[in-house]
Parts: structure tokens; C-alpha cells; sequence
């Protein structure tokens, strides 16, 4: 019974949150840019709203093109259901490098269909996601891996529960940092990529969706809200690692806090910071890969 | 006060062998070739080609013109010697079907290619209406070849809100290795329209033809009706025109600098430009009634005076306004991240510059420090204090600074414009009933594109026999497809905006 009961909390924050956080996000940024911007439920409605709209389809489009808004949400909702992302107990207890394959696999499925259009866009959108992808992989993995060594268990529920230890607050930090630049490069965010810029030519993510619409549109940017709260989530967890709370009620508050925290950052973040030269990409996610190989180097050298 | 008039053009007639050595040695001797284009002449006679020169060091214009041979419709091109004529010829081929033998790369520039074959709108006597079942001209894109060059197609319909234009890049990895810019989707038939119209009746159309320079058109058109008909314009008129001129070209520049910063993400600053654009159309609603100041500048003054109480409530907030700008663009410039963004991004060689004959803040980026304002001692800024921007390097920094600077210096302007009282005075004179015969007469404006020229050349009964109109981007557009070159495909954007260029002037 209790088990059902948590199920449920758990169903309610992925259905909820994910559109809710672009919400805050986009909410903060307008303030902070000194206009009024759309209410903070605008994503809900714009999510109903296109639901009900018909598709436009490409010609030279396959089933392909179809299925991978819907395979690509599969993926990443196995996966949200493996980390305790928001502070509750995940019903799952999946394996780090699971999580990490399922999530390149959805992206897989993404570009896939991108360059099943025949656009250009798509084309070099995914070309473009997939050569960040290859360079904040490695960094993502070796973090979490640095973590799952230092507690002897891959499964996340298993590493991401505090236990101290020691340095574990450099771990954490190391780690926590390594997991935010990889989180933005995954997320085409500032600042690998402006996610509000209509310039074709810039875009990574927006370039790969170009050419969808209607519930299929829907679906991707459901997804990808998911993906975003998911992904912040678990940098919220591995930060928490540092500072140990007692009571699950108080984790559960702390990290909903934490989280809404990490959408001010990425506004701050896309009012204030300048998106990087695409060959200065490579730069940045240096500094994740550099962050991860210490976490590692610090687990190992202490046996 | 007739020697406040524009000086009148020097107008003369070469044979049409001789055109390309005297363009060549016209912009040898510190000439520019304002623009090229041809006209139509008296019943049966051949076209006539035409040319106008500016002198760089003493102001003054002058006309080439150059009557083809009877029954030709080829002549030598002058584009191999004086490469920024490319357009020109490539614009005259298409509305005249005179061919310029030897250009180097000779195809349509404005024209549609469903437009049937042969259709040349300006040279036959009533235009043919086009008729889309007959065979349609091709346009041949350059094609660049080698393993892994790919092709990415924009447009003309884009993602914003803006002009439609096609630009095909050519590309090896994330690299342009070349640009072409297919223009024309905004051609409207306006020389064509102009022409018929009686004259009283063109400045609404004249004002219209680029909607962000009704200013710089309006002006450039009035300045071009007083040339011809000898008509002096009183000073305040002339001040009012140049306020109503630096608050276009403080908002246009303003409006770029916050699409800069959008287009390398830094939103903060853009939003905040964005507000000051609105103010700065707010300076032109108080000075016009008009946020666009259209329906204010007229051929013989200007349409509204100014009252004491309004010139004293625009000069505090031009003040005003003038800090808060500097305090904005620090935001932009005292950024390392945003500088070094634009740094070395999209370099226009001087060389380049002053051979495809770049005009406006993107010229005097590269070096060229041509600014009608300065060199065609226009009033009333002759009389004022300021000196034009200038810079070498070329790059997206530099045009973007140029832009801050003229900015700056608008501002100035603004403040000695408007800081005595313009009592009792004239704002109009009257213009006489009809246009003179055989007459010429061009204004030439500093818009903030850059270089604006109005030509009107009347026939023998004092009717527009041709009305041309060259705007800025014209001789830009080509600037941009160099800047571009070897740039990463996801800087264009970033080139695209640091030249601002306008697609509805130069399609007409």
C-alpha cells in the first residue's frame, strides 16, 4: 500500500513539474529582462493547445518521423523513473550507465527523425547534437561513476542516498558541477545554445524539431521538459550528497527548493551569459570532462 | 538664402565606347559611382546608360550618360573595371535588357524567375503585364564542388518576422566556403510606379519604399524634386529634416544593437535596447506626430513646425536619453564575452570595401570614410560640430561600434539642432506648378544604411522621364556575401545583422 501510495507522488511529479519548471523559467527570465512574459501555467496550455492541432508532414518523411517523439518520451520516462529526481523514493532502481544509454538512445531516436525530413536544419541540428553529445557523455558518466564507486552500488537510489564519507563535499561538488555544464550541453542551453532564438542556422535542439508539429510537437517538448527537470533534479541530488538531511520530508522540501533554485539559474544564466562561438563548445564541456576526471582521481587515490 | 540650394549637377554625354574609361578614371581621381543604371529617351531614340559620380573631396555630382548604338543592345561592361558597377549592370540588364558584354558573372538580380523571357519593364514604352505560361528565366547559383560540400537552402520565407530573401551557402563541415543572395521576392514595380505618378503626388510612395527609412527616403526624394526645380529650402526646415534624419538613424541603430546582443544570446541587453529603440521612435513621434516620422518631410520644407515648448521638452529628454544609451552600451562593450564574440567575426578587407564601393556604417567599418553628411557638405551640417566614425578592422565589432559611436554623435547633433530657439520661422517654400524641361536633379542622403540616392531626369515636356532610386544595401548586400565567406554557418546570423541591410529598398 505504501509502495502504491509513493507510486502515485511519484506519477503526479513527473506529470506536473517538468512543465511547470519551463514555466518558472521562462516566467524569471522575463522578469529579469524587465518584460511581463507569459503566466507561469503558459506551457500547460500551449501543451493542450497543440494536442488538438492538426500535423504537417513532410513528404519525404517515414514512420520513423512518427514514432520518435514517442520513443524518445519512452526513454526518458524510464529514466526519470530511475532517479530520484525530485526528492522522493524512485520506483525503479535503475543502473547509472542504464540511465545514460536509455537517454542517448531517445536522442538517437530524435535525430533520427530530424534527418528523416530532409531538411537541412534537421540535418545539421542533428549533426551538431550529436558531436555535443560524444563530448558530454564521457563527462556525465565519469562523474556519476565517481560517485558509484565511492558507494560501492551503480543503482541511484543506492548512491544518491547521503551516507557522508570522506571529502565527500568535494565529491559532490566536482561531480554536481560536471553534471550541470553536461545537463546544458544535453539541454541546448545557454550556454552551448539560445533556446528562444529563431535563427535556423544557430539552433541545435530547435533545428532537429524544425519540422514538427501538432501532438507530435506536444510530445517533444513534454519530453524535453522532462528531460530538463530530470537532469537539474539529479544535479539537485548529487549536491545534497554534501549536506546530509535527517528526515525524507525535509530532503523532499529542500530538493522542490533546489530545483526551483536551478530554474533562476538557468534564467540568470540566459539574461546575463553570452552563447559560446561553436568552436569554443568543445572548451566548456573540457571543464565538465576535467571535473569528472577529478571526482574519479580523488575516489581512486583514496582506495 | 539660394546658396543653401544644392549645387546643380554637372551633366555630360559620352560615347557609349568611352563609358568604362571614364567611370574608371572618374573614381581614379577620388570619384564614387553614386549609381549606374539607364533611361529611356526621346520617340525611337536608342536607351541612354547613366552614371553618376560623386566628388568625394569637392561634393559635386555629375551625370555620365552614354546613348547605346541604334539597333544594339550590348555594350562593353564597365564592371571589370570598376567592380562595384556588378549590380548596376546586372539591375540594368534586367529592367532594360541592355548586356553588358564581358561581365564576369552575369545573371538576373532583381527580377522573378517566373517573369516571362524578355520582359524588361523599364524599357518598353507600356509594360506587358507577366505572363506566367511562357518560358521562365533560370537562375543559375553558383555551385561549389569537392567531396563533403553540401548545400543548406533559407528562405526566402523565414523563421521571423522579416524580409524575404534566399540565401544558399555552400558549406564543407560547419564552414561557409560561399554565400549567394538571391534577392527580388520584395520587387513592387516602384521606379515603374514613381515615374507615372504625377509628380506632386510621389512622396507618400517615395517615403515607403524601405518602411524603417522613411526619413532617409522622403528626404533623399525632396532634396532631389528642390534640384530640380531650383528650389531653396529654409534653414529651420533644413534643421528640422536633419533632426527628424539622426532620430531615424538613433533608432534603427539602437533596434541592431539589441538584435546583435540576441543573436549572441545575451538577452539582457537586448531587451533593454529593445525598450530604447521604442523611445527613440517616441523623440520622432514628438518632433512629427509620426513614431516612423512619415508624412513630415515634404520637397520644399517640412510639413509641421516645431513649438518652443516641444524643441525644449525633446532636447531635455535627448539629454536624458543620450546617458542612459552610454549607460546601456557599456552593458554590450564592457562585456569580454560579448566583445570577443563579435571579435575577428565576419572581416570585410578595406580593399574589398572600397572596390565593391560599401557605403554607411558597414563601409566606414572597413576603412572607407565616406559620409554624405561630411562629404557633400549638405546644411545645415556644414555648420555643425561632429565628425563621422570610423574604424579598419571590418569585423562585426567594428560595424557594431561604428553603429554605438554614430549613435553617440546623433545624439550630439540632436542637442546643437535643437539647442536655439527656432522662432517665427519658415518651414516651407512653394514649389512651382511644373517640373522643368530636360532637367536632372538627385538627392543624395546619409541614411543610416548609408549612401541614398534619388535620381529624376524629366523629358521635353517636363514629365519624370526616369525616377531611379538606389538604396544603401544595394551596394552592401555584396559585402555581406564576402563577410560570410569561410565564417562558421552559425555566425551568419550574427554577419546578417551587424550590416542591418534592408531587402524592400534594394528590391524596389
Amino acid at each position: 500500500m505504501i509502495a502504491v501510495f509513493w507510486l502515485f507522488v511519484y506519477l503526479i511529479h513527473i506529470a506536473v513539474l517538468p512543465l511547470l519548471f519551463i514555466g518558472l523559467v521562462r516566467w524569471l527570465k522575463a522578469r529579469l529582462q524587465g518584460r511581463q512574459g507569459p503566466s507561469l501555467y503558459q506551457p500547460f496550455w500551449d501543451f493542450a493547445k497543440m494536442l488538438g492541432k492538426g500535423e504537417t508532414i513532410s513528404e519525404t518523411a517515414t514512420g520513423a518521423f512518427r514514432i520518435a517523439p514517442l520513443a524518445s518520451l519512452a526513454s526518458v520516462a524510464t529514466v526519470s523513473l530511475m532517479i530520484p529526481w525530485a526528492g522522493v523514493p524512485s520506483p525503479i532502481a535503475g543502473d547509472l550507465v542504464l540511465a545514460v544509454y536509455l537517454l542517448a538512445a531517445g536522442k538517437f531516436c530524435t535525430s533520427l527523425a530530424a534527418l528523416d525530413t530532409g531538411s537541412s536544419f534537421g540535418a545539421i541540428g542533428a549533426s551538431r547534437e550529436a558531436a555535443i553529445s560524444i563530448q558530454a557523455e564521457p563527462a556525465l558518466l565519469l562523474g556519476l561513476g565517481a560517485l558509484a564507486v565511492h558507494a560501492h552500488d551503480s543503482r541511484f537510489a543506492a548512491f544518491l542516498t547521503p551516507s557522508g564519507g570522506e571529502h565527500i563535499v568535494i565529491l559532490a561538488v566536482l561531480a554536481g558541477a560536471a553534471a550541470w555544464m553536461c545537463a546544458m550541453a544535453e539541454l541546448s542551453r545557454m550556454p552551448i545554445d539560445d533556446p528562444t532564438t529563431h535563427l535556423e542556422l544557430t539552433m541545435v535542439h530547435e533545428a532537429m524539431i524544425l519540422e514538427n508539429s501538432g501532438r507530435n510537437l506536444a510530445l517533444i517538448e513534454y519530453t524535453v521538459a522532462l528531460k530538463t527537470t530530470l537532469l537539474l533534479g539529479l544535479v539537485v541530488q548529487i549536491v545534497l550528497l554534501a549536506v546530509p538531511l535527517r528526515s525524507i520530508a525535509v530532503h523532499y522540501i529542500v530538493s522542490i527548493l533546489l530545483l526551483a533554485a536551478t530554474a533562476a539559474g538557468l534564467a540568470i544564466s540566459e539574461t546575463v551569459m553570452v552563447k559560446l562561438s561553436w568552436r569554443r563548445v568543445p572548451n566548456m564541456l573540457s571543464y565538465a570532462i576535467g571535473a569528472s576526471a577529478l571526482a574519479c582521481l580523488l575516489v581512486a587515490m583514496r582506495g | 538664402m539660394s546658396d543653401e540650394s544644392m549645387p546643380a549637377i554637372e551633366r555630360k554625354t559620352y560615347p557609349i565606347d568611352h563609358l568604362a574609361n571614364k567611370l574608371a578614371t572618374g573614381i581614379g581621381a577620388g570619384r564614387r559611382l553614386g549609381l549606374m543604371t539607364a533611361r529611356k529617351s526621346g520617340d525611337g531614340d536608342p536607351l541612354v546608360l547613366v552614371a553618376l559620380l560623386i566628388d568625394l573631396v569637392t561634393g559635386g555630382l555629375r551625370l555620365i550618360e552614354a546613348p547605346m548604338r541604334p539597333g544594339d543592345n550590348t555594350y562593353s561592361s564597365v564592371t571589370a573595371r570598376v567592380p562595384q558597377a556588378h549590380w548596376f549592370e546586372r539591375s540594368i540588364r534586367d529592367f532594360f535588357g541592355l548586356t553588358p558584354a564581358g561581365h564576369p558573372r552575369l545573371k538576373s538580380v532583381l527580377l522573378h524567375e517566373a517573369w516571362p523571357q524578355g520582359f524588361y519593364p523599364l524599357a518598353a514604352t507600356s509594360p506587358q503585364a507577366p505572363l506566367r505560361d511562357t518560358q521562365a528565366r533560370a537562375y543559375d547559383f553558383l555551385q561549389v564542388k569537392g567531396e563533403g560540400v553540401y548545400e543548406i537552402p533559407v528562405g526566402p520565407i523565414h523563421a521571423g518576422i522579416i524580409e524575404p530573401g534566399h540565401f544558399r551557402f555552400s558549406c564543407l563541415g560547419e564552414t561557409i566556403q560561399n554565400l549567394e543572395i538571391r534577392l527580388g521576392y520584395q520587387h513592387r514595380g516602384i521606379e515603374e510606379r514613381l515615374q507615372r505618378t504625377p509628380w506632386r503626388r510621389i512622396p507618400p510612395f517615395a517615403e515607403a519604399i524601405s518602411g524603417d527609412t522613411t526619413v532617409g527616403n522622403a528626404l533623399a526624394h525632396a532634396l532631389a524634386i528642390e534640384q530640380l526645380t531650383g528650389v531653396a529650402v529654409p534653414p529651420a526646415a533644413a534643421a528640422l529634416r536633419a533632426a527628424a534624419l539622426e532620430i531615424e538613424r538613433i533608432a534603427s541603430h539602437i533596434g541592431d544593437l539589441g538584435g546583435l546582443a540576441g543573436d549572441i544570446g545575451f538577452l539582457g541587453p537586448a531587451a533593454l535596447f529593445a525598450r530604447q529603440r521604442g523611445r527613440a521612435l517616441g523623440l520622432g513621434e514628438r518632433l512629427t506626430g509620426s513614431r516612423f516620422q512619415s508624412a513630415f518631410i515634404r520637397p520644399g520644407g517640412v510639413t509641421r513646425p516645431l513649438s518652443e515648448e516641444m524643441r525644449r521638452s525633446i532636447l531635455a529628454d535627448v539629454i536624458a536619453f543620450a546617458a542612459d544609451f552610454d549607460e546601456a552600451r557599456r552593458l554590450l562593450t564592457d562585456e569580454p564575452g560579448a566583445v570577443e564574440r563579435m571579435e575577428n567575426v565576419g572581416v570585410v578587407r578595406p580593399s574589398l570595401a572600397r572596390d565593391f564601393g560599401l557605403v554607411g556604417p558597414a563601409g566606414r567599418a572597413s576603412g572607407q570614410g565616406y559620409d554624405v553628411r561630411a562629404a557633400l557638405r549638405q546644411p545645415p551640417y556644414d555648420v555643425l560640430d561632429w565628425t563621422p566614425a570610423g574604424s579598419e578592422t571590418g569585423d562585426v565589432l567594428a560595424r557594431a561600434m561604428i553603429r554605438i559611436q554614430e549613435v553617440a554623435t546623433s545624439f550630439d547633433l540632436l542637442h546643437q539642432l535643437l539647442s536655439t530657439p527656432l522662432v517665427d520661422f519658415e518651414i516651407m517654400t512653394t514649389l512651382p506648378d511644373t517640373l522643368p524641361a530636360n532637367a536632372v536633379g538627385a538627392g543624395v542622403v546619409e541614411a543610416w544604411r548609408g549612401e541614398l540616392i534619388h535620381l529624376a531626369i524629366t523629358d521635353a515636356n517636363g514629365g519624370l522621364l526616369r525616377y531611379a532610386v538606389k538604396d544603401p544595401s544595394f551596394n552592401n548586400w555584396t559585402g555581406l556575401a564576402i563577410a560570410a565567406r569561410l565564417e562558421l554557418v552559425a555566425d551568419f546570423p550574427l554577419c546578417n545583422k551587424s550590416f542591418g541591410l534592408s531587402y524592400s529598398g534594394n528590391d524596389l
